[in-house]
């Protein structure tokens, strides 16, 4: 009786997890689209191709995007924008960035790491919606869930903004442009080097070894002996080549010389159709 | 690190450089900041693969035990639970687990049975209740879209992903067995990926366990005995034994001695007398049974659950159980190309489970005889090791030398694939640099390698695996002589009136019979029952009713399925004439009419009766 009720309950359960699911499926859809057209309009808006394009052209334009944010193309995204970028912005002799423009970029890499991880928080957007409307899915959902949304979605931010910071402290620090000759009058002042390109060439190869070091540590040692058999092979190969040819030659000439003497077919028992077989009873017996 | 990650990476510096040279500060800030992000992105994942990657250790429970020495039964559904030792820190990355699958598991649905509440308020990172992985024939930009709501609908039970903060500690799935032989699971294939497919690493995480599996069977019921039990009067040469014991047959009266039980005097005849009588009834006589169970490679030949072989296990075991149930010893002949093994004859129910184990590894498949290089071989070869061997077809580890012979792209890319396959191959045998030309070179040795690798991993003996031989003719003949031989060792090591069933593919070799013949004579001359059990390849009866229906529109299937029993019919009546005329009984098809068939004989046996009428049942 007990094993029933339980049964039951069990059924009863997950006929109300089927019917939250199909809640949270229709939600999710209608929430994609929402989120996927406001993507596309915002980044849309920052090309700045689209100012004074027909409607056709600038849907056409939105859906190109849609399409690439959700075939998950962000390096498109970002080609696009770069490529709007040459073609608007002017020249200037100081690479130092304004602060419209750092806003800009902070908005741009904003949409495009959206962009990139539109599941995700079309996902966070979505749970939030149906906790708010499924009486069922608020008990189910765990707040848990969206304190790690919160979470994940604050260091995302942080990571951007600093990414952000970091290239903009670089591009103020680094003696390019206008910047070169102040670094130049710097360097003659203090007996410095001129150029850091040596200092530069010796971080870089430092920073090389430390990856292929890091690489080389991260494969297993299987990978590790493939990595030797194979450049052992290739360092041979035309040796080796050469062996396999001439051996293949030779098994060829012994297998032709060898179908002549294949042995003969099995005879066959002669077997008396009618009545009983007294030879092969008797041999059997014996 | 991606294709994706290298556009990504060279959009940036072209853009940065441009951004540079042109004076376009914005430009230059928004490409050095997405390479910088690219950048904070790779360390991210490089700190998951260095500290959190080794952390996955995963447990398999199979019908709540992790030990590989239980045994599971064909057609049976199986129990199986993962879990995950450590709780993972995740961020920016999913962990997709999938437990490899054998071969001779079907998957059936995932379970719901003591799930840690977090699969369930999930659903995006709970495995979906669907019956297998969805076809791809859906087209490309609706997989996109589907990837875009994050929904995994196409992903099979038996896969999971792990996200932060949504990991089920423990989950699971059943399956059924789909044959006798063994299960072996290999391991899980362990996925870690940036969340937007920028990074991604791929291993094989081997976790083996081999269970048994032993062969279904099938209580027949009640059968009706062909013979009538009193009153027999038996064969020349055939002698019953006369014994008085605890049967159910009426033997003889005899005088009241001290110590007989009360419920055996015959009161009436005592009555007659005048003095107490008691009845005393026939022993029950044992029977032995010897099965020979032919599983040349012909009968192994198709998918499990599918093979020939499978319905002379099922009938083996059902047959086994019966006698068992009845006290009568059973025996074995196995035979294939690897030789004869003979189980020797045990009663009781632990002889029943020492002949149900035989079975069960005489059911495993052995290395397929040689065949020479497909091209389907290196495909399926390829398939394999992309499953359990990512990490060797690693392009970073696996170099082979270019050609700048020009070939088409078709060509390259097999080319590419067959120096893979052979690097990775050298890598799993541990071959010599020479040995690893050779597979490059010496399409034979390749095949060889290639058929080991598939065998091995628990693909069945289906048309990549192995080729129709050049010895097409011969092999039968000597399959034939083979039976031949074993009927002669059951009947050397036979007693008297024993129960020889032979279970074998003869139809395809009615021709060629005289080669098995002159055995069976010779057991029937020694006074054995030889019944003989064919498995037709259409699982059923080559009955004489089937025929078209034209009143209706019929399938190619069905067309097929008829032609097939029509033929096979035509064979079973030559089959059954020369059988007949030789004194043994035929039946086709691993169905109950087979079990009876030779329970009436071994009734026959144990009655004395004469030779049964071997009908094509």
């Amino acid at each position: 009786m007990s094993n029933r009720s339980g049964d039951e309950n069990r059924m009863s359960i997950s006929d109300s997890l089927e019917s939250i699911v199909s809640q949270q499926k229709i939600i999710r859809w209608v929430g994609a689209g929402l989120q996927l057209f406001a993507i596309a309009l915002s980044m849309e808006m920052l090309l700045g191709v689209s100012i004074g394009l027909g409607v056709p052209l600038r849907l056409f334009l939105l859906s190109l995007i849609a399409f690439c944010i959700v075939m998950r193309l962000g390096w498109a995204v970002l080609v696009a924008l770069q490529v709007s970028l040459i073609a608007i912005e002017p020249r200037q002799g100081a690479i130092s960035p304004y602060p419209l423009g750092f806003f800009y970029v902070l908005v741009a890499s904003a949409v495009i790491v959206a962009a990139m991880k539109a599941p995700e928080t079309h996902r966070f957007v979505t749970d939030y919606v149906v906790s708010l409307f499924a009486a069922e899915a608020k008990e189910l959902d765990s707040n848990r869930q969206f304190r790690f949304t919160y979470v994940r979605l604050s260091i995302y931010a942080i990571q951007l903004m600093l990414t952000v910071v970091v290239a903009g402290f670089l591009l103020n620090r680094l003696p390019i442009g206008l910047q070169a000759e102040s670094w130049l009058e710097w360097s003659r002042q203090n007996g410095q080097a001129v150029w850091p390109g040596a200092l530069l060439i010796v971080l870089m190869i430092a920073i090389l070894v430390l990856v292929r070091e890091n690489a080389w540590r991260q494969i297993l040692p299987s990978q590790a002996s493939l990595y030797l058999r194979s450049v052992q092979l290739i360092a041979n190969y035309r040796d080796l080549f050469g062996f396999e040819r001439h051996r293949l030659r030779r098994l060829r000439q012994a297998h032709l010389q060898g179908v002549a003497k294949t042995p003969p077919p099995v005879k066959r028992p002669k077997l008396r159709r009618s009545g009983r077989n007294d030879d092969t009873i008797k041999k059997g017996l014996k | 690190m991606t294709f994706k990650v290298q556009l990504f990476a060279i959009a940036g510096m072209m853009s940065l450089f441009l951004g540079l040279v042109r004076g376009q500060p914005v430009l230059s800030l928004l490409s050095l900041s997405s390479l910088l992000w690219l950048l904070t992105e790779w360390g991210l994942f490089v700190w998951h693969v260095r500290f959190q990657f080794p952390k996955a250790i995963l447990y398999r429970f199979v019908n709540g035990e992790r030990d590989a020495d239980r045994s599971l039964w064909a057609e049976r559904l199986i129990d199986v639970r993962i879990q995950l030792a450590n709780k993972l820190l995740l961020h920016g990355v999913t962990l997709d687990i999938e437990d490899i699958l054998p071969e001779n598991l079907e998957l059936i649905a995932f379970s719901t049975n003591n799930v840690t509440a977090d699969v369930l308020t999930i659903p995006s990172a709970a495995p979906k209740k669907s019956q297998t992985r969805r076809p791809e024939s859906r087209s490309w930009l609706i997989r996109g879209v589907q990837r875009f709501m994050n929904y995994r609908d196409d992903c099979p039970v038996n896969e999971v992903r792990l996200g932060l903060g949504s990991q089920p500690t423990e989950w699971g799935y059943s399956a059924r067995v789909r044959a006798a032989g063994n299960v072996v699971f290999s391991g899980f294939r362990v996925t870690l990926q940036s969340t937007h497919h920028l990074f991604r690493i791929e291993r094989f995480v081997k976790t083996e366990q081999s269970f048994r599996a032993l062969p279904s069977f099938v209580d027949a019921g009640e059968y009706r005995s062909l013979t009538k039990k009193s009153n027999v009067i038996p064969r020349h040469g055939v002698h019953r034994l006369l014994r008085s014991g605890m049967g159910s047959e009426l033997l003889e009266l005899k005088e009241y001695a001290v110590g007989d039980p009360f419920k055996s005097i015959a009161w009436k005849v005592s009555a007659k007398r005048d003095q107490w009588m008691t009845r005393q009834y026939e022993s029950e006589v044992p029977a032995r049974v010897q099965l020979i169970v032919d599983g040349s490679s012909t009968s192994r030949v198709g998918g499990f659950g599918f093979r020939l072989l499978d319905q002379m296990t099922f009938v083996a075991a059902s047959v086994a159980r019966m006698a068992t149930n009845a006290g009568d010893p059973v025996g074995g002949v196995l035979m294939d190309e690897r030789g004869i093994r003979r189980v020797p004859p045990t009663s009781g129910e632990k002889g029943f489970q020492l002949f149900l184990r035989s079975l069960a590894d005489f059911s495993v498949n052995p290395c397929p005889p040689p065949s020479p290089y497909q091209p389907r071989m290196l495909d399926a070869a390829w398939a394999l090791l992309n499953q359990r061997y990512p990490e060797l077809l690693d392009l970073k580890v696996n170099h082979f030398p270019f050609s700048i012979f020009p070939m088409t792209p078709g060509a390259r890319t097999r080319r590419r694939q067959r120096f893979l396959v052979a690097g990775s191959l050298a890598e799993i045998y541990d071959l010599s640099v020479r040995e690893h030309a050779a597979l490059i070179h010496d399409d034979s040795a390749f095949a060889r390698r290639l058929q080991h690798l598939l065998n091995s991993g628990g693909i069945p003996w289906i048309a990549p695996l192995i080729q129709p031989s050049d010895r097409r003719d011969q092999e039968p003949i000597e399959r034939m002589a083979n039976l031949g031989k074993c009927i002669l060792s059951a009947v050397g090591h036979a007693r008297d009136n024993e129960v020889i069933v032979v279970i074998s593919d003869l139809l395809n070799c009615v021709s060629i019979l005289e080669f098995v013949l002159p055995s069976v004579k010779l057991a029937i001359a020694k006074h054995h029952r030889v019944s003989f059990v064919c498995p037709t390849s259409t699982f059923l009866r080559p009955s004489r009713g089937v025929a078209v229906d034209f009143s209706r529109e019929n399938t190619t299937e069905e067309l097929l399925l008829v032609a097939e029993q029509a033929r096979l019919r035509i064979q079973a009546e030559q089959l059954q004439r020369e059988l007949h005329r030789c004194g043994a009984s035929l039946s086709l098809s691993g169905e109950k009419n087979a079990i009876h068939l030779i329970m009436s004989e071994l009734d026959a046996v144990k009655s004395g009766h004469g030779r049964l009428q071997g009908n094509l049942r």
